[in-house]
């Protein structure tokens, strides 16, 4: 009897060890490429390519950095990528939440057909939309301009879904006692709705960030002019270019990823709560 | 009193947001408002021409020149998105076999009235061939830059030893020379001095040949194939006969060096252009220094040769045309030109530029300055790269024997009358109404859906006025709804302008020949009927592209989904500390841009410094080169897309795992089931709909597989990672080809739809 405990023991010993080297194996290969990018940006163009590799640089400098933002003109993508991913986050989280309060605590004829319908769009793939779209935007002139990538991303069928799921939770009499104190409409959902939906608009504003941050092909597709290109555009382009400078590219990496990363480190219990909730709900 | 706030509250919201956004997008444009051009230019003048634009800002005070530098593998691209997208260039350089294809976009600004004013050019300066390359329709649209064209290079003594003391000047003497020259040095049997080198497939030199004894290839209007003409079956003729006679080779023309042949003698004669001129100089050296020199085209009728170059032109988007021409003035002064020569060694396109000392001592240049005066170019169409390519294609086939002449005249103009007709052919009235049809089956169609989807749908009570109806009841509707009807347009015209209108809008532009021209022209475009995805069944690359998507799903799905379950697996064992670090960890390559993740991979797989094969070496396996060999490009994109995307799925997992409730754990422990079976019976069906949800979102996204082979390979190597989204993108936003374009996106709609049906189908049978 002690002896079968004994084993059992040894056996889960085992499983554990196997578990934890599973466990940091998976960290070492998920770090890997971030501690290299960072390390390699950190290298002089010479000493980028040594063999074996170096992790830590010998004579860490900053000259890839310096080259970005003075001659390859990064400032100017960092700041179209900032208009751009505010831009769409703040009037995206606008019309979706004003959407949202309609749909969720307003009785209008047509409400439930026109949500079902709203709700058949998220079915609609993007290399559907990417041509016709494009012709548009170029008919009225939108082509390479911040509008012709915020206007489109201005409201999103998951958005107002999500909105109004999270404003049905309000209760009603809430916003029945604002009435009969001759509040405007629009005035219980700036000075009541939003304050209460602070964490679903924490939660789909930073999903927007990171998405438009992130976003390549209709940005690729809409800025045409290199000095309205967004940062995946330009570093694309820039490994285009100079496809063996890997320690510019790796610092061109680092700027682009930094922002995206802080965020994500901020607001990680959002993000991660977010994504397991859209899973649980299918 | 409260409408009325809401509609103020409104306005300023909206109207602040926008003049701040305004703000932003004037301020970047404000610096551009001085009188300042662009100016483009290609591969090598790219690198020089900022010098003469420093001349030029000398002379012109008040004009800023910004120069940019394309290179020429890019340059056809770049001018294209960027007349499409309406922002070009003022000014750029422009091949002269460009200009036709520019000028039918409607690119570029017709210059007759700025020529009619202007003291410094007028069409007599230049080489009227090379002039002609700008006239269109008769209205000039470019001017001459620098020219192109291409003499004879021989071997003085070689063809002295043959008994020759002249290069051949005629036809006749190019044969009799060129059978005088055939020798077998060695006496091995085999020919080590031929006459002359000729290429199997090159229209160019073709053409000069055909132009030489007065023939065409196409009638005077553009309109039909001329190839059958006595004058072109003779060249034709002539040409072949040079092959078969032996004084050209056929097989070895490919593998030799020319400056090795020219040296030793293998071709004693070739066909080349200016730049020839140092390169041969340098390459056979002082000593072969008088034994050899170039001379003009043998005549037939004409000494004729092709002339090529580039011209300037000016793009009708240009807000500075008046500068922008300035600066074409200024580049077509003879003194210029002589200085531009000097820089580049471009040959000057205005004939007094020829007359200035400095070509005095440069004999062997002024030959080709003589030559330009008896110079043609193809037609000014925007089909000719088409015809030229089919003409290399049947030449070739001639050259070699696989068909004689009379056959390949007749394929050939079968060929180009073809090409020229396409359109008619393409766009007929059946086409028209087989369009219309299917367009209205189409939207019938969505009605269909929407019917069937919709009657499910509860709509809510409203009370109603019933006395009323229709359009009233309507407009009553609206003005007793108006507030949330105001507060959910926004955002339903948003998506109603950009994902449901685009569905049907794409449909139909599928269903045209919408291209390029297209978009500069509307009338242009017209209904195909299902031309395009007829076509796609033929293009072998969509083939290829949907092989690799298909490979990429197929094995990359399972593999992805793998990893996320056991990841989710091992961190959801309880004796884990740290766990939301480690959770935290693993997500983070989701967040990150993709195109970041794609470039950093890149510099991982580098064959020679990359990571991975460090670690390779230092484990005792041999380096491999990833990215670069057809078999490993598409398997290293999918182990990149599963690291990126296994941490999405596992966080997905890991809250389908904790919804599994604990009591069926323990109740299995009490009845003695061991780990693998309490995996095999509880988990993985307790994780049935979380897997069937993760399976069609990672699907999904897998099958618009495009940013990683966009970065890390352009689709190569030879097209093993080319994605149907980047094939459509290739089409779509490099072609302009928006028709066959907007097929492609269709056909890859309809695989993910049926994919999607299929799952959706197979999870209901599993229950």
């Amino acid at each position: 009897m002690k002896r079968e405990l004994n084993l059992a023991k040894i056996l889960t010993l085992i499983r554990r060890i196997f578990i934890h080297l599973l466990l940091f194996l998976g960290l070492a290969i998920t770090l890997a490429p971030f501690i290299w990018m960072i390390s390699t940006s950190l290298k002089s163009s010479e000493s980028v390519f040594t063999f074996p590799p170096q992790w830590i640089p010998k004579h860490p400098t900053i000259e890839q950095y310096q080259t970005l933002f003075r001659e390859v003109n990064f400032l100017q993508f960092f700041k179209n990528s900032v208009i751009v991913a505010f831009g769409i986050t703040l009037f995206s989280l606008f019309l979706n939440s004003l959407g949202g309060f309609a749909f969720a605590k307003h009785k209008f004829p047509g409400r439930e057909k026109i949500f079902a319908l709203l709700l058949a769009t998220m079915m609609v793939p993007g290399q559907i939309t990417m041509i016709p779209v494009f012709l548009m935007l170029k008919t009225v002139g939108l082509i390479n301009s911040y509008w012709g990538l915020i206007i489109p991303a201005g409201a999103s069928a998951f958005g107002i879904f999500l909105m109004r799921q999270f404003i049905t939770t309000i209760p009603t009499d809430l916003i029945e006692s604002a009435r009969i104190d001759g509040c405007s409409e629009f005035r219980i959902y700036w000075t009541i709705i939003l304050p209460l939906c602070k964490p679903v608009i924490a939660a789909l504003g930073i999903f927007t960030f990171m998405g438009s941050w992130n976003a390549f092909l209709w940005p690729l597709i809409v800025m045409i002019k290199e000095n309205m290109y967004t940062l995946p555009v330009a570093l694309a382009n820039l490994s285009g270019q100079h496809a063996t400078k890997f320690g510019l590219l790796m610092a061109g990496a680092v700027v682009v990823v930094i922002p995206v990363l802080i965020v994500f480190i901020v607001a990680q219990r959002y993000v991660i709560k977010g994504v397991a909730v859209t899973g649980l709900k299918q | 009193m409260r409408n009325r706030s809401l509609l103020k509250n409104f306005a300023i919201l909206i109207s602040v947001s926008l003049l701040f956004l305004f703000y932003l997008e004037r301020k970047s444009l404000a610096k551009k408002e001085e009188e300042t051009i662009t100016v483009w230019a290609m591969g090598a003048e790219g690198m020089k021409i900022a010098q003469m634009a420093r001349k030029f800002e000398q002379a012109n005070p008040g004009i800023r020149v910004i120069t940019q530098a394309i290179p020429w593998e890019a340059a056809h691209e770049k001018l294209i998105t960027s007349v499409v997208g309406g922002i070009p260039p003022d000014v750029s350089q422009l091949g002269t076999t460009w200009m036709a294809e520019f000028q039918a976009m409607g690119a570029l600004v017709p210059l007759n009235e700025f020529i009619s004013r202007s003291e410094v050019i007028n069409q007599d300066k230049f080489f009227l061939s090379s002039w002609e390359t700008n006239l269109i329709n008769g209205r000039v649209y470019g001017i001459p830059w620098y020219v192109d064209t291409r003499v004879i290079f021989y071997r003085k003594d070689l063809l002295k030893e043959a008994g020759f003391d002249h290069p051949p000047r005629t036809w006749e003497e190019l044969e009799r020379i060129g059978k005088a020259l055939v020798k077998d040095r060695d006496g091995d049997g085999k020919i080590d001095q031929y006459g002359m080198a000729l290429p199997v497939k090159d229209w160019n030199i073709l053409s000069m040949f055909i132009w030489e004894n007065g023939g065409n290839i196409l009638t005077p209007d553009n309109s039909k194939s001329d190839v059958e003409s006595e004058a072109t079956r003779e060249a034709f003729e002539f040409y072949h006969r040079l092959f078969q006679e032996n004084i050209v080779p056929t097989a070895e023309a490919v593998d030799v060096d020319l400056f090795h042949a020219f040296r030793t003698g293998f071709y004693p004669i070739f066909i080349s252009g200016p730049w020839m001129i140092e390169l041969v100089r340098n390459e056979l050296g002082k000593e072969y220094e008088g034994r050899w020199d170039v001379a003009m085209m043998p005549k037939k009728r004409f000494p004729t040769s092709f002339v090529g170059g580039c011209n300037l032109v000016v793009f009708k988007g240009s807000k500075h045309k008046q500068a922008a021409w300035k600066f074409i003035e200024f580049m077509s002064q003879p003194e210029i030109q002589v200085e531009w020569y000097k820089i580049i060694a471009d040959l000057p396109a205005v004939k007094s530029a020829w007359q200035d000392p400095f070509f005095n001592d440069k004999p062997m240049v002024r030959v080709f300055g003589e030559q330009l005066n008896y110079t043609k170019s193809p037609p000014n169409i925007p089909e000719w790269e088409q015809i030229a390519d089919a003409m290399q294609r049947r030449m070739e086939e001639l050259i070699l024997d696989k068909m004689n002449l009379f056959q390949t005249l007749g394929t050939l103009t079968k060929d180009i009358n073809e090409i020229l007709e396409k359109k008619e052919r393409i766009a007929s009235k059946g086409k028209f109404f087989l369009s219309i049809g299917a367009i209205l089956v189409f939207i019938w169609g969505l009605a269909f859906l929407w019917k069937r989807y919709h009657r499910k749908v509860k709509e809510i009570e409203v009370p109603e006025d019933g006395r009323i109806s229709g359009v009233k009841r309507i407009i009553s509707s609206l003005r007793k709804y108006h507030v949330p009807y105001l507060f959910i347009i926004p955002s339903l015209t948003i998506l109603f302008v950009f994902l449901f209108l685009p569905v049907v809008v794409s449909f139909i532009t599928s269903l045209t020949d919408w291209d390029i021209y297209g978009l500069a022209n509307w009338k242009k475009i017209s209904f195909v009927g299902f031309e395009n995805y007829q076509t796609l069944l033929r293009d072998k690359i969509f083939w290829k592209s949907l092989f690799n998507t298909f490979y990429f799903v197929i094995v990359g799905v399972p593999f992805a989904i793998s990893l996320a379950l056991l990841m989710a697996i091992v961190l959801n064992e309880e004796f884990i500390r740290f766990k939301s670090f480690f959770r935290t960890s693993y997500f983070a390559p989701v967040v990150t841009t993709l195109v970041a993740v794609a470039v950093v991979w890149r510099w991982l797989y580098n064959p020679d410094y990359g990571l991975i094969n460090w670690v390779l070496q230092t484990v005792g396996l041999p380096p491999q080169n990833w990215l670069g060999d057809t078999k490993l490009a598409m398997p290293s994109l999918i182990v990149m897309a599963a690291w990126k995307n296994f941490g999405y799925n596992m966080v997905i997992f890991l809250a389908g795992l904790q919804a599994i409730p604990d009591t069926l754990y323990d109740a299995a422990k009490v009845d003695g089931a061991s780990y693998w079976q309490r995996f095999l019976y509880i988990t993985l069906p307790g994780l049935r709909p979380t897997t069937f949800f993760v399976t069609v979102t990672t699907m999904i996204g897998f099958f618009q597989l495009f940013g990683e082979p966009y970065v890390m390979t352009k689709g190569g190597p030879l097209n093993s990672t080319i994605s149907v989204v980047l094939h459509m993108y290739n089409q779509g936003f490099k072609f302009f080809r928006m028709g066959y374009a907007s097929a492609i996106g269709y056909i890859l709609f309809g695989i993910i739809v049926v994919f999607t049906i299929l799952q959706i189908k197979l999870q209901k049978a599993a229950y």
